[in-house]
């Protein structure tokens, strides 16, 4: 698979920033559960927050494929990084840009480009909140656990139904000037431990109905389209997860000796080492001919689907191989691989329920 | 499935289930969290007389059969595994004073084990002997009426904890494997210090630590067996003591099914055949690794003579299920399955150990075919001494 010029400088930017910058934070980002403010910064400048934005708003425009060498390089050494410009771009630049009216554009896309913003998303469920009509506004109470990108302080949409018309989604952008809400940080999870995802509560929120993205309820269609692309951007990271945790694998292997040789020696590792990389490799051709096709303008909803259930299920089985060839060293704080596989459990599940992806493959099959 | 429990060994399971769910169920978060020793939990299995399974009749147990340890451990990791793990800790030490060491020995340090009053481990793993366990590197060498000890021991679970440990080390580095010897150290002994705690992914509960011997004076009677028999004793105590970790991670998987179940349940998704088709294979793979774990437990606790693969069997497969199970667990839970609350997660994260642990899943393997090649050879053999 060839990357064209434009596509292969990106990747060096990225590599380096990665290596030179990334990799000495990472395992204290991981530790403190910090949010990587600076790091941010600094990718702000190469462009980074304005990934999917129009040069005329201030952004750099990357197309599908780019974006998908920018996640998968930051996700070899940093996947929340990685997945905190996939929020920020993907899950709230794009629902904005694809369906906000002129004066959201207006107002967002030139700050969210430079970085000064940092967007949030959440798909929230009936079950968690009570979004009712009064009149030209909505009251909102309940709880949401995973807002994410919380920690960038919004704004952030939250896409969820209302009381009136449970069946459909309606997306809501909060803004600064919203209030009645508290965002805090949610330790409680597994990983992505420094991409800032964070609890949001309500307590009587009032949010006027022009913060509605689109018209109420009409959320579900923007969603299906959300994801399709979000779809493209998490296969992406998944695979740098996949792809750094294969490289450390390989690099302690060839370094522990066990009965007087490089474990890296042994059949039964080879046969991982074997698993790993095929996997990797099916499914890079994948994410990018997903990436290739929409950038072509072809119907890529089927791929990026299959695309993210394939990298769905060959992350997990491959970080969990990579903990077990550094053997009880993986099982410890100090290695990288225990961190890979609690972040790839968290991109493996975020905007995938799974019979939803699973049934959607098959009707676009049958 | 029926598995034909002895009204004994249901009165045991019971009794250890009622005590999971009264004692640890309440407690496993935090334990979690602090990664803290649960010292008052292990005294109280102790009063509730869960360390007398591990331990013979004659030395205050009640049989130091395989099959209970196996009934015990799957319950208590059923609700936690880093509390299982400390527990199963107890007979993974006390298995070679029990098989191996002299009258008095036994006598001396078995009762306490019993009781709970005294806890054990077991010190065999090194930085540079993991699955290579005859590449350890601690000496022991005779002075007088006393060896002493110099190296260090790492991964040590109950390590610091323990009051009775049971050190393998080598008396004569020309003879490798087989110049290893086992010695019973026990805490306060000069010399004998700990190191660094480890700061894991998963059984958080469970202490690992490395214990460091300087010149650490241990008398020449704490010698167990004869010198050079180590490895010997170390192969014979892992086949009696893989079954425990077969249980560790059935008892995980359990956990782990019964969650999803819950969630399911209040989901209201059992209809969705997704879903049915995921509980089913769940609950299949389960049964398949208990039917495993408790035959192997059977077999060799009817004495039976080649348990090596039997034993390896049954820690293999159900660790592996455990991690199928959990991986798909995390799956149907969707985002919830990420979250704390929902104990999936801690489950998952516990899971991963059982295959790495008490040999790595590579190293079982190794020691199935290993016994298939000898089969082989033996069949060989025979057809060979029939003339054909």
């Amino acid at each position: 698979m060839e990357l064209n010029r434009e596509a292969t400088l990106l990747q060096n930017e990225i590599r380096k920033f990665a290596r030179d910058v990334i990799s000495q934070k990472v395992d204290e980002l991981d530790k403190n559960e910090r949010f990587p403010r600076d790091e941010l910064k600094s990718l702000a400048t190469m462009g980074m927050l304005g990934a999917v934005i129009p040069e005329n708003y201030g952004g750099v425009a990357l197309d599908t494929t780019g974006l998908v060498v920018v996640f998968e390089e930051i996700s070899k050494t940093c996947a929340s990084i990685a997945l905190i410009l996939s929020v920020h771009n993907g899950l709230f630049v794009y629902p904005i840009l694809k369906f906000g009216n002129d004066e959201m554009k207006k107002k967002y896309l030139p700050i969210a480009s430079t970085g000064e913003i940092i967007g949030g998303f959440a798909e929230v469920s009936t079950n968690e909140l009570q979004i009712k009509l009064e009149g030209e506004n909505y009251l909102i109470n309940g709880r949401n656990p995973i807002l994410l990108n919380g920690d960038g302080g919004g704004p952030f949409i939250i896409i969820t139904p209302v009381l009136e018309n449970k069946n459909k989604l309606t997306p809501f952008l909060f803004d600064k000037n919203i209030s009645g809400y508290e965002v805090k940080k949610n330790s409680n999870i597994i990983g992505m431990k420094s991409a800032g995802i964070c609890e949001v509560v309500f307590n009587n929120c009032i949010i006027p109905k022009t913060n509605i993205i689109g018209e109420p309820n009409r959320g579900t269609k923007i969603l299906e389209e959300i994801k399709s692309f979000v779809h493209i951007c998490f296969a992406a990271i998944g695979l740098g997860i996949a792809e750094g945790s294969l490289e450390n694998a390989i690099k302690y292997a060839k370094t522990r000796v066990q009965f007087g040789a490089p474990i890296i020696n042994f059949g039964m590792i080879r046969e991982k080492i074997l698993e790993m990389a095929t996997k990797i490799e099916a499914a890079r051709l994948l994410i990018y001919d997903t990436a290739f096709t929409r950038d072509a303008g072809k119907d890529y909803t089927k791929l990026s689907a299959i695309a993210r259930y394939f990298i769905n299920q060959a992350v997990a089985e491959i970080t969990t191989s990579a903990i077990q060839i550094y053997g009880g060293y993986g099982y410890m704080k100090d290695y990288p691989v225990e961190r890979y596989f609690r972040d790839a459990q968290v991109i493996r599940t975020l905007l995938n329920s799974s019979p939803q992806l699973k049934e959607l493959i098959v009707q676009r099959t049958i | 499935m029926e598995y034909f429990l002895t009204e004994e060994e249901e009165a045991l399971k019971q009794k250890v289930k009622k005590f999971a769910e009264k004692k640890i169920l309440s407690m496993r978060d935090e334990l979690d969290r602090t990664a803290e020793f649960p010292e008052e939990i292990i005294k109280e299995m102790g009063k509730e007389g869960l360390f007398k399974i591990f331990i013979p009749k004659e030395y205050g147990g009640t049989g130091a059969r395989i099959i209970d340890m196996c009934i015990a451990c799957e319950e208590v990791s059923r609700v936690c595994a880093g509390v299982a793990t400390a527990y199963a800790v107890g007979a993974l030490g006390s298995g070679p004073i029990i098989y191996f060491a002299s009258e008095e020995q036994k006598k001396k340090y078995l009762p306490q084990i019993a009781t709970g009053e005294k806890l054990c481990a077991f010190g065999l793993t090194e930085a540079q002997a993991g699955s290579d366990v005859a590449n350890i590197q601690t000496t022991a060498r005779k002075e007088g009426d006393y060896y002493i000890l110099n190296g260090i021991k790492q991964f040590i679970s109950n390590g610091r904890i323990a009051d009775i440990y049971v050190i393998l080390a080598s008396t004569d580095k020309t003879r490798g494997a087989r110049g290893i010897s086992a010695l019973i150290v026990e805490k306060g002994m000069p010399g004998f210090s700990f190191g660094r705690e480890e700061n894991k992914l998963g059984i958080r509960a469970s202490t690992t630590t490395e214990l460091i011997f300087e010149e650490c004076k241990v008398p020449k009677e704490n010698l167990m067996g004869k010198e050079g028999a180590g490895f010997i004793y170390v192969m014979r105590n892992f086949d009696r003591a893989r079954p425990g970790v077969g249980a560790i991670a059935l008892g995980i998987a359990q956990g782990v099914y019964e969650t999803v179940l819950d969630f399911i349940n209040r989901q209201n998704i059992l209809n969705d055949q997704y879903i049915q088709r995921m509980m089913a294979d769940m609950a299949t793979d389960i049964e398949a690794a208990r039917a495993i774990t408790y035959a192997a437990a059977r077999m060799i606790d009817s004495g039976a003579r080649h348990i090596s693969k039997a034993a390896s069997y049954s820690k293999l497969y159900p660790s592996d299920i455990a991690m199928k199970v959990a991986l798909e667990a995390i799956e149907i839970l969707g985002p919830y399955g990420l979250l704390r609350e929902y104990n999936v997660e801690k489950m998952l994260r516990d899971a991963k150990i059982t295959q790495i642990y008490e040999g790595t899943n590579e190293i079982q393997r190794g020691v199935i075919a290993l016994e298939i090649i000898r089969e082989i050879g033996a069949k060989r053999a025979e057809r060979g001494n029939d003339g054909t």
